[in-house]
């Protein structure tokens, strides 16, 4: 979820962010992906449009500031966990 | 793509797509379908491309797609927010903890009715036995099913007022101080709840027996009962559901594993409202049969104010009164224990 906020501030649709999640090595299934969208949508942490400008018409989403603002918060709290992990194992190994 | 749709979006053309996409948007609101549709036939399509880009057949992509998809029901439930349990983790303990409180008071409850019905209608033990057993059964069933149909409902209206996993407004809250105590000798534990369920059980059938069978018989043959029978105008249904109530407190002394001062007013209530009538009633010289009395000779012997119906009565007052100050003992030493801990 947190992938998902920080990638999208550069606006996608569901398919390419499927494929740029997997390619930065977090793979997710559609059917997980797909819902959790919408899900971020209808708490206002994503915004949506239709583009129509293809064949194909897409939705794309794109961080909300609340999304943004939610998605710092949730790196630093990752950072800490991290940090906090990375202690532990050194004292564990030394 | 877009235009093979009727306005509720029932696919008019039959693709493998478009039957997986109908077995999704079914079970989805209307005001939502259409949205959804476009979005995820996009995607379907967006990844057969990809396949087929790939080197892939285009019926084998599609195939592969929906497959990797997988069941479209878990999806819409995705798409809803609805959970894919019946009863979930927020809810869980409570309906099991409702559930076994239930049944451990209306199963004795309905046992006790049933045999007091059944055995004022007349029946034979088998028959008394069979009935409540199969009457047991089908109450049980119910209860389980009713409980486990309203909880089933929370989790579905109250889906959406969850929060962080504290659980729904007004579910319990975990209370270290209702874990059971462990064999602190506190209470009798489950022999004293055996004990005083039996004797509940008991009351009513005997109440009812003694009505119906008795070693002396009037001049048309009918048998004279031990207990006066005015009584049955309000006193001994009075003492049946006080024998009843009785044996729920003591299903719920036992849950709670030992004694509290709330548990003692109440255990001091059941006492005095049990025990004070038929103590009047002795004393009073009411309690019994006069005719069944005249018949042993003994009516002087029980008669109003006579020395041993004013026994009778202390003696009932006495284990009354112990009874109360027995409950005040244990709750002092259960705190006691409770403070060293």
């Amino acid at each position: 979820m947190l992938a998902c906020l920080l990638m999208l501030r550069t606006p996608q649709y569901g398919y390419a962010l499927l494929e740029q999640l997997a390619d930065a090595g977090i793979p997710v299934e559609g059917n997980t992906l797909y819902p959790l969208l919408r899900r971020l949508e209808s708490q206002g942490l994503l915004v949506s449009e239709w583009n129509t400008d293809e064949s194909r018409p897409r939705k794309f989403y794109r961080t909300s500031p609340a999304g943004d603002s939610l998605a710092t918060v949730l790196l630093e709290d990752w950072k800490n966990l991290q940090l906090s992990i990375d202690r532990i194992s050194r004292k564990e190994t030394s | 793509m877009n235009a093979a749709r009727n306005p509720v979006g029932r696919p008019t053309a039959d693709t493998l797509t478009d039957r997986y996409v109908w077995a999704v948007l079914k079970s989805l609101p209307e005001a939502k379908r259409s949205d959804i549709d476009r979005e995820l036939r996009a995607s379907i399509a967006d990844d057969v491309d990809a396949r087929v880009a790939g080197g892939d057949e285009p019926a084998a992509a599609e195939r592969a797609v929906l497959l990797d998809l997988g069941e479209p029901m878990r999806l819409a439930a995705g798409y809803a927010g609805r959970p894919l349990a019946l009863i979930g983790p927020d809810l869980y303990v409570d309906y099991v903890r409702l559930l076994k409180l239930l049944l451990w008071i209306v199963l004795p409850i309905v046992t006790v009715t049933l045999f007091v019905i059944n055995a004022l209608s007349g029946a034979e033990p088998g028959e008394l036995i069979g009935g409540t057993v199969g009457i047991l059964l089908g109450v049980g069933v119910h209860l389980c099913f009713w409980v486990t149909l309203v909880f089933v409902i929370i989790e579905r209206t109250g889906a959406t007022t969850r929060s962080g996993g504290k659980g729904y407004p007004g579910s319990t809250p975990f209370d270290p101080d209702e874990l059971h105590a462990i064999a602190t000798g506190t209470t009798g534990g489950r022999s004293e709840l055996i004990a005083s369920l039996v004797f509940a059980l008991l009351v009513p059938v005997a109440l009812v027996w003694q009505q119906n069978s008795s070693n002396f018989r009037d001049a048309d043959g009918a048998p004279i009962p031990v207990i006066n029978p005015e009584l049955w105008s309000f006193w001994l249904p009075y003492l049946i559901v006080l024998a009843v109530l009785t044996a729920v407190f003591a299903v719920v002394l036992y849950r709670v594993g030992r004694w509290t001062w709330p548990l003692v007013v109440v255990n001091a209530v059941l006492t005095v409202a049990t025990i004070g009538p038929i103590a009047w009633l002795v004393w009073t010289g009411a309690a019994l049969n006069e005719a069944y009395l005249d018949r042993l000779g003994w009516t002087d012997f029980v008669a109003a104010g006579s020395p041993s119906a004013t026994l009778t009565a202390v003696i009932l007052v006495g284990i009354a009164a112990w009874t109360i100050i027995d409950s005040v003992i244990k709750t002092v030493r259960a705190s006691r224990v409770a403070e060293a801990v």
